[in-house]
């Protein structure tokens, strides 16, 4: 066992493997601020840098004002409960499209529904905003960052 | 008769003293437990009653086949495959709940350590280090028990072949254990490697934490397992054993497929690249096929390495006419 060259081989890629894949964490822990909340996509930024530090108080200051605006303790209450949750979910942001008070932000997400071994599913999609007093305001985001509660309309029971 | 009997006595045996293992694993979390007791009552009438109820039977029957062990003049039942099967099903039944053990506390710790809550880790994600080490200490004194049954019995009879058959079963399937252990921890790595990182969130850390604990508890164990074979080489029937073969086959094989797989998905994306299907540049494509990317060297690599290590099987068998029909074998499942 000990001659054998390409066992011995095996495990010190193994170890090279593990000590690239460390480094490469270490290299990507680049620290990220808030930006100034000027565009569409620094709000989005600013938004989901808020969640994912646990700091609901500053996020739910990037929601519009607009009828069923969900209270600030609903607001903390459906984002910590819904799985998979930030933790499982990877997010860049792409290209703005601005019209007049209106833009749309595209997104890029990458999740693992069924654990780490599975296959990442990737896939686009946009947040909404609108220009309210001067400032840009969140209207939809894709789930998990938002709830589907939001800013609809609740049915009233029937009498 | 005998025989049944045998079986019924080693079976209950078996089952009694895991019925009263994860009892006791239980009832112990409950005092370590920060829960209030109304949460843990069920838990507590639940362990305590299993205890009750498999603990007279383990001993029943435990005692009863160790007394006719001792009284066994022509060492029969010591040397009964039964016997040999049970003792080393024990030292499995409780070796693998150790590893499993280690694992979740490896998985939370470098779940942690790479930014993430402990609570999402994929091992043990809704346990605690005391939960983990509970299990795996008592897991420990039940295994260590039986081993020294089991090394007893090996030094009563040395050469007893049944229970060198049952012995080389279990060293292969710590073996493949851990070598699937490393296979998927390895495979993670490299995932995480090839993977372009965006700019929030941390699923790609979440499947390297996980990989990194099955590396650093699937890699000694492949290598311990496997030292053991090559030393047991030393046997010509070791060298020759039929399982052996089939375990090479399997693992050359089961390679050689995922290899070819992964090869053909990545020349045909290879294909649509330069064919300017899509638009996709260096490394996008590498991102996009990061899965395929580590499948393909993981398992190319396997692939190399068993190989060579069934040709050496194929070689050690001394009948050219089995040879040929063993090359044929590996050459029309190929085709």
């Amino acid at each position: 066992m000990k001659k054998d060259r390409f066992l011995m081989g095996m495990v010190i890629g193994i170890g090279v493997v593990v000590v690239l894949a460390v480094g490469l964490f270490i290299a990507r822990q680049g620290q990220v601020e808030y930006l100034a909340a000027d565009t569409p996509d620094s709000v989005v930024h600013n938004f989901i840098l808020a969640l994912t530090r646990s700091d609901y108080e500053r996020a739910y200051t990037y929601l519009a004002e607009k009828p069923n605006k969900p209270t600030p303790n609903q607001f903390r209450q459906d984002l910590t409960s819904s799985p998979p949750g930030f933790n499982q979910t990877s997010l860049s942001i792409g290209e703005t499209l601005v019209d007049a008070d209106f833009a749309t932000v595209q997104l890029l997400l990458s999740q693992s529904y069924g654990g780490p071994f599975t296959e990442r599913t990737r896939y686009t999609d946009t947040a909404r905003l609108e220009r309210q007093a001067g400032s840009w305001k969140l209207v939809s985001m894709p789930y998990p960052f938002w709830s589907f509660n939001w800013f609809v309309e609740q049915p009233k029971p029937l009498p | 008769m005998k025989i049944i009997r045998r079986v019924y006595f080693y079976l209950l045996s078996l089952i009694s003293i895991q019925v009263v293992l994860w009892a006791v694993i239980n009832l112990v979390r409950t005092i370590f437990s920060g829960e209030l007791i109304t949460g843990v009552v069920d838990w507590l009438a639940g362990g305590i009653a299993f205890v009750l109820v498999g603990t007279p039977i383990f001993l029943m029957h435990w005692t009863t086949i160790q007394r006719e062990v001792r009284q066994d003049q022509d060492v029969e039942e010591r040397n009964s495959r039964v016997r040999s099967v049970f003792l080393y099903a024990a030292l499995l039944s409780t070796g693998i709940p150790i590893s499993f053990a280690i694992m979740a506390i490896l998985n939370r710790l470098f779940t942690q350590a790479f930014g993430l809550s402990a609570t999402v880790a994929v091992l043990g994600g809704t346990q605690t280090h005391t939960d983990n080490l509970i299990a795996a200490a008592a897991n420990l004194m039940v295994l260590v028990y039986f081993w020294r049954v089991l090394k007893n019995d090996w030094v009563s009879d040395p050469n007893n072949e049944d229970r060198r058959e049952i012995s080389r079963l279990h060293r292969y399937l710590w073996m493949v254990y851990g070598l699937g252990l490393l296979t998927f921890g390895t495979h993670q790595a490299l995932r995480y490697i090839f993977t372009k990182p965006l700019d929030f969130g941390r699923s790609a850390e979440w499947g390297l934490a996980a990989g990194l604990t099955l590396i650093v508890v699937g890699l000694p164990i492949w290598l311990t397992a496997w030292s053991i074979i090559q030393r047991s080489l030393a046997r010509v029937q070791e060298r020759q054993s039929m399982l052996r073969l089939v375990v090479f086959y399997l693992l050359t094989l089961g390679s050689l497929g995922f290899t070819l797989v992964s090869l053909g998905s990545l020349a045909a994306n290879g294909l649509r690249w330069v064919f300017q299907v899509e638009s996709w540049t260096l490394p996008a494509f590498i991102d996009l096929q990061a899965s395929q990317l580590s499948t393909l060297v993981l398992m190319g690599t396997l692939w190399a390495y068993f190989d060579r290590s069934l040709w050496g099987t194929v070689r050690a068998v001394e009948d050219e006419l089995r040879q040929a029909a063993l090359r044929r074998i590996y050459t029309t499942c190929c085709l």
